[in-house]
């Protein structure tokens, strides 16, 4: 029995070894995809802006309408932080591009280019370690937003900053190019979403239910409402008044309110990228007193008038009494346990 | 008593949650449902009565749910009380849970025990115009009652029908209070002035009779698991019928918070 046994030991192992042998090379290639044939191994960007893909060494930041206005008259200084994953030979050279709109920019060249939508900001300097830091102006890369009112014009352009380098890895595919390539897209989504419409108001006591009509791009809606005037139109920062979000058209407003007093109320939508619509028609209601249950029972001619003093007739000592017996029952039945 | 509702406003009426309908059928197909597992578990319930060991029985721990409509709208003539108006013509989903204790067991069990619940019918106040409001008001009523119960628990023991009917009396002391959108209800009484909360207590009694099922001649061995690990003894789906008469003992002024319904649960002995 065990003489034919042997032979089929001896071929499971060997099919064993020779599987284990095989991933080995497996893990390595998948390894080299990842660390060498990009090279550069991660981009941090020093923006307070979360960048909208995982991938470190191609992120894609997406700038709207609000955060473009107050990066174009504030300047900021954006830090770069090329991180590669070995050292760079001695001769090894980069240059800094930034290409809008996919215009044709030569990214596999390290020589100086400079058209309206190709600009070199930093030329075939030394690769001397392996981290790069850059600082660069806001305005050197978004060189075509003059005024915050070119936000929403250049609505949907892209811009790469593009750091081409003297290529030095030792995987296959990159021998065969001189340079080497990593880009960080900034684009600018700018629109606003289109307003709600059919707004429609309904006011109680202490409370007033909003509704309205869905709008197709948004993800979240902006309810405001305030006992002073607003106007349809209106750019919601520049609002002041009570405000209640929601994903979902339709709200009740309960915070902050008055009894018997005249609202505003207007709705903004806001779209997948945090751009918030105008305001939509202001339609303005008045809250008024509501008969509660007790009240109106009470109107009827109910005759529970509340509170804690007992309307026992005169069985109620008693009443408690036999209460305190049941109770008293209750332990000593416990006690003899 | 209460005067007549006669300007019940014509607007169409919104209200709150209501509650289940159709009792009797409820009851009619439980009872059918009991009737057939009682003939064809019988001989179940023998070999569960003729088990060895379990652990001593002194408990008992009540979980129940119903539909209750206090009937406030009595102390009013017509066909529309306040109580219909704001909150609709069914009842509310009502849960209570008991504690008993057993004084005496031997031909049947006798005990005492405590029950809290809670129920708290919804609505929207209205507006001067009759119309519905956009405001909530409800009516939160936590009854807690005092119980004598008698558990005739000899037909399992004895006969192996696996049913127990009791009978339940006792004293009820219900907490209330009502809320509008801006919190506890008030009420400013146009004759003296004073500003009256919506809250209080009201005293009553309550009797109540109704039948269990014995669980255990369903799955004999998980109880007797169930026995040794928690010490329940028995389990029962019961039904009950219960009449609450919750108004200070027939006082003119105060709120009839009692009803007579149907309730469902399950019981467990330990």
């Amino acid at each position: 029995m065990s003489e034919l046994l042997r032979p089929r030991r001896t071929r499971f192992g060997l099919i064993l070894i020779l599987g284990l042998l095989a991933m080995v090379p497996l893990s390595r290639t998948v390894w080299a995809d990842q660390q060498v044939s990009d090279v550069v191994s991660s981009v941090d960007v020093g923006i307070n802006i979360e960048p909208t893909n995982a991938d470190d060494t191609n992120q894609r930041f997406t700038i709207n309408l609000l955060d473009c206005q107050d990066l174009v008259p504030d300047d900021p200084t954006i830090s770069f932080t090329w991180r590669f994953a070995s050292e760079p030979p001695t001769d090894a050279l980069f240059t800094i591009k930034v290409q809008k709109n996919d215009e044709t920019c030569a990214l596999s060249s390290l020589t100086t280019e400079t058209t309206d939508s190709c600009l070199t900001l930093e030329q075939q300097a030394s690769l001397t370690t392996k981290t790069l830091t850059r600082q660069l102006d806001f305005s050197e890369i978004f060189s075509d937003l003059d005024h915050p009112d070119d936000c929403s014009v250049n609505h949907g352009s892209t811009y790469d900053l593009a750091l081409v380098f003297t290529s030095f890895s030792t995987s296959t595919d990159d021998t065969e190019d001189d340079t080497d390539l990593d880009e960080v897209r900034f684009q600018l989504a700018t629109h606003r979403p289109s307003p709600p419409q059919d707004l429609t108001v309904q006011a109680g006591e202490s409370s007033i239910e909003v509704d309205w009509a869905s709008v197709t791009e948004a993800e979240r809606y902006w309810v405001y409402y305030s006992n002073t005037e607003l106007l349809a139109g209106a750019d919601p920062a520049t609002v002041h008044a009570n405000y209640h979000s929601t994903s979902t058209p339709g709200a009740v407003l309960s915070d902050n309110l008055v009894r018997n007093t005249t609202y505003w109320i207007a709705v903004t939508s806001e779209d997948e990228f945090g751009n918030e619509s105008l305001l939509s028609q202001v339609v303005t209601t008045t809250t008024q007193e509501v008969i509660d249950f007790f009240e109106y029972y009470r109107q009827q001619g109910g005759q529970e008038t509340g509170g804690y003093c007992s309307a026992l007739p005169e069985a109620g000592n008693g009443f408690v009494g036999l209460l305190l017996s049941l109770l008293a029952a209750l332990a000593l039945g416990r006690r003899r346990v | 008593m209460g005067t007549t509702c006669s300007n019940s406003p014509e607007a169409p009426v919104r209200i709150g949650p209501t509650g289940w309908q159709g009792r009797s059928r409820i009851l009619l197909a439980c009872a059918g449902t009991l009737v057939a597992c009682l003939i064809l578990l019988s001989a179940t319930a023998h070999q569960v009565s003729a088990q060895g060991l379990e652990s001593p029985i002194t408990s008992e721990l009540v979980v129940k749910f119903g539909e209750y409509r206090a009937d406030i709208d009595s102390e009013f003539e017509g066909t529309e009380g306040p109580y219909t108006r704001m909150f609709g013509p069914g009842g509310s989903f009502y849960v209570e849970m008991e504690y008993c204790y057993y004084l005496w067991r031997h031909w049947g069990a006798l005990s005492v025990g405590v029950a809290v619940g809670f129920v708290s019918p919804s609505g929207y106040g209205l507006l001067a115009d009759g119309t519905n409001s956009v405001d909530e008001t409800d009516l939160n009523v936590l009854p807690t009652r005092f119980n004598l119960a008698y558990r005739f628990d000899v037909l399992p023991r004895e006969l192996s029908i696996p049913l127990v009917p009791y009978l339940t009396v006792g004293l009820d002391y219900y907490l209330w209070w009502i809320n509008s959108a801006a919190g506890i209800a008030t009420y400013r009484s146009p004759d003296s002035e004073v500003i009256e909360e919506g809250r209080g207590q009201t005293f009553g009694w309550h009797v109540a009779g109704g039948v269990q099922f014995l669980l255990d001649v369903l799955a004999p061995r998980m109880s007797r698991t169930f026995d040794a690990n928690t010490g329940v003894n028995n389990s029962y789906l019961f039904v009950e019928y219960l009449y609450a008469d919750v108004s200070d003992f027939g006082s003119d002024s105060s709120f009839q918070l009692g009803d007579s319904t149907l309730l469902f649960g399950l019981a467990f002995e330990f």
